[in-house]
């Protein structure tokens, strides 16, 4: 028996390696089509290389940013800082609330923010996460983050990906990767906020979209209240936010009531998609159908300013 | 029968069991009968190899001839790698299985969220 035990160990360290190799081969000399299950992406234009090494350098922040697209592209952390307050933006492309817990797991105690303003953005609520926890494990210098987040969306490509991104990191210098400053019309301001170079929108914001529901997934779900929780336990006051979006969008949603409700119950939350006071021009201020230009930018901003000091919020900040 | 004659026999009944998966793929008998249609009437039946998409479908085509082959070797065995190098070095036999475990966690069809944001 003892024999057998010794000779599967062996046989499965064996195979092991000639996995790793042929993952390596297939990752370094084929074309990215022919590897389906392996989506190594080092830097993107959400900047989560820059920002993941950037928050490993910040001690303690009065304002910590959580979300998608519309928190890195939406949250300007210079607006924030003229009104006198240290933020720190850690959204990232598709972030759904599993990739948040593990970011606030890392984050919360290191950057102690005594106000937390959580993006939520149903989408996001829908998706298994995989393309987020790919950003994530490729762009991440810790192997133990990046491992945990492998687990947590449990896909064969997250694996797969883990395991070439770690071989990458140590025997191809991935680890001292360092992104351009500006992509396309993107470009990286410190302290995790994405600018956008583009004016106007590019997309077809006035065409009708057919109707359809949010479908909220109970992984996802279950993540969010943990990572709320976390804030509770943690006595960090906190803000669910709702970020605008272009209104042929928002209203081919048809339970957006039910969903609000459901983060209502939750907490603290405000959408902007509701707000009469935030004038946004469809045209100018936005560059997609979700995605605010820097006008918008401003324009959000100031009303989220305005937002947090009218729920009594801003109080609670300045006296801790 | 000459040695010829399994291939083309295996070739044949390849392109007969595929012609027959439009039917079984098909939302409906119309849209079988309009996907043989396209195929029949389309200019890229004159040459597949003007069709931009051709390169996703090189990876199908090269593992298609690479488990052919593997179920050809062991045609006359209950499982198609169960005596594959059995008579090889063992060193070979690992690397040859841990080709296949690769080739499953590489291939295998798991579905996932579609992705927006990154390009491949």
């Amino acid at each position: 028996m003892k024999e057998f035990i010794h000779k599967v160990i062996r046989i499965g360290i064996f195979l092991a390696i000639i996995y790793l190799i042929f993952l390596c081969i297939w990752g370094l000399f084929l074309p990215t089509y022919i590897n389906k299950n392996l989506k190594y992406k080092l830097g993107l234009s959400g900047y989560m290389n820059t920002r993941l090494k950037e928050a490993d350098t910040i001690s303690k922040v009065d304002i910590l940013f959580l979300g998608s697209s519309h928190t890195y592209r939406g949250f300007d952390i210079r607006i924030f800082k003229k009104n006198g307050f240290d933020c720190f933006n850690l959204g990232s492309s598709n972030q759904t609330p599993i990739q948040t817990n593990l970011l606030v797991k890392r984050y919360l105690n290191q950057l102690k923010p005594k106000l937390v303003i959580y993006e939520v953005f149903p989408e996001n609520f829908e998706m298994d996460g995989l393309e987020s926890g790919i950003d994530i494990i490729s762009n991440s210098n810790s192997l133990l983050f990046a491992f945990e987040n492998a687990k947590m969306v449990n896909h064969i490509t997250a694996y797969n990906t883990f395991l070439y991104s770690s071989i990458r990191k140590f025997l191809f210098k991935d680890l001292y990767f360092k992104e351009s400053s500006k992509i396309v019309d993107d470009y990286y301001v410190n302290g995790g906020f994405v600018q956008t170079d583009k004016l106007s929108n590019q997309s077809d914001y006035n065409a009708p979209i057919s109707k359809r529901n949010w479908n909220i997934n109970k992984k996802q779900w279950d993540a969010f209240l943990e990572t709320i929780s976390l804030f509770k336990n943690e006595n960090i006051s906190f803000l669910l936010v709702q970020a605008p979006v272009c209104k042929s969008f928002y209203y081919s949603y048809e339970n957006n009531n039910e969903i609000e409700s459901k983060f209502k119950y939750v907490g603290q939350f405000y959408n902007f998609n509701n707000d009469h006071y935030l004038m946004l021009d469809e045209k100018y201020d936005f560059y997609d159908l979700h995605h605010l230009t820097q006008t918008g930018v401003k324009k959000f901003n100031n009303r989220l300013m305005e937002v947090i000091e009218e729920l009594g919020i801003l109080n609670l900040i300045l006296n801790e | 029968m000459t040695k010829i004659q399994p291939f083309a026999l295996i070739f044949v009944n390849f392109l007969l069991i595929t012609f027959l998966w439009i039917f079984f793929r098909s939302d409906s008998i119309t849209s079988a009968f309009g996907y043989i249609h396209n195929i029949i009437y389309s200019d890229k039946l004159v040459n597949p190899f003007i069709i931009p998409e051709l390169k996703y479908a090189t990876l199908t085509m090269i593992l298609v001839v690479f488990f052919v082959i593997v179920e050809w070797s062991s045609k006359d065995n209950e499982f198609a790698i169960e005596k594959i190098f059995s008579n090889s070095l063992k060193p070979i036999k690992v690397i040859f299985f841990g080709f296949i475990l690769f080739l499953i966690g590489m291939y295998s069809s798991i579905e996932s969220s579609p992705f927006i944001y990154f390009q491949f």
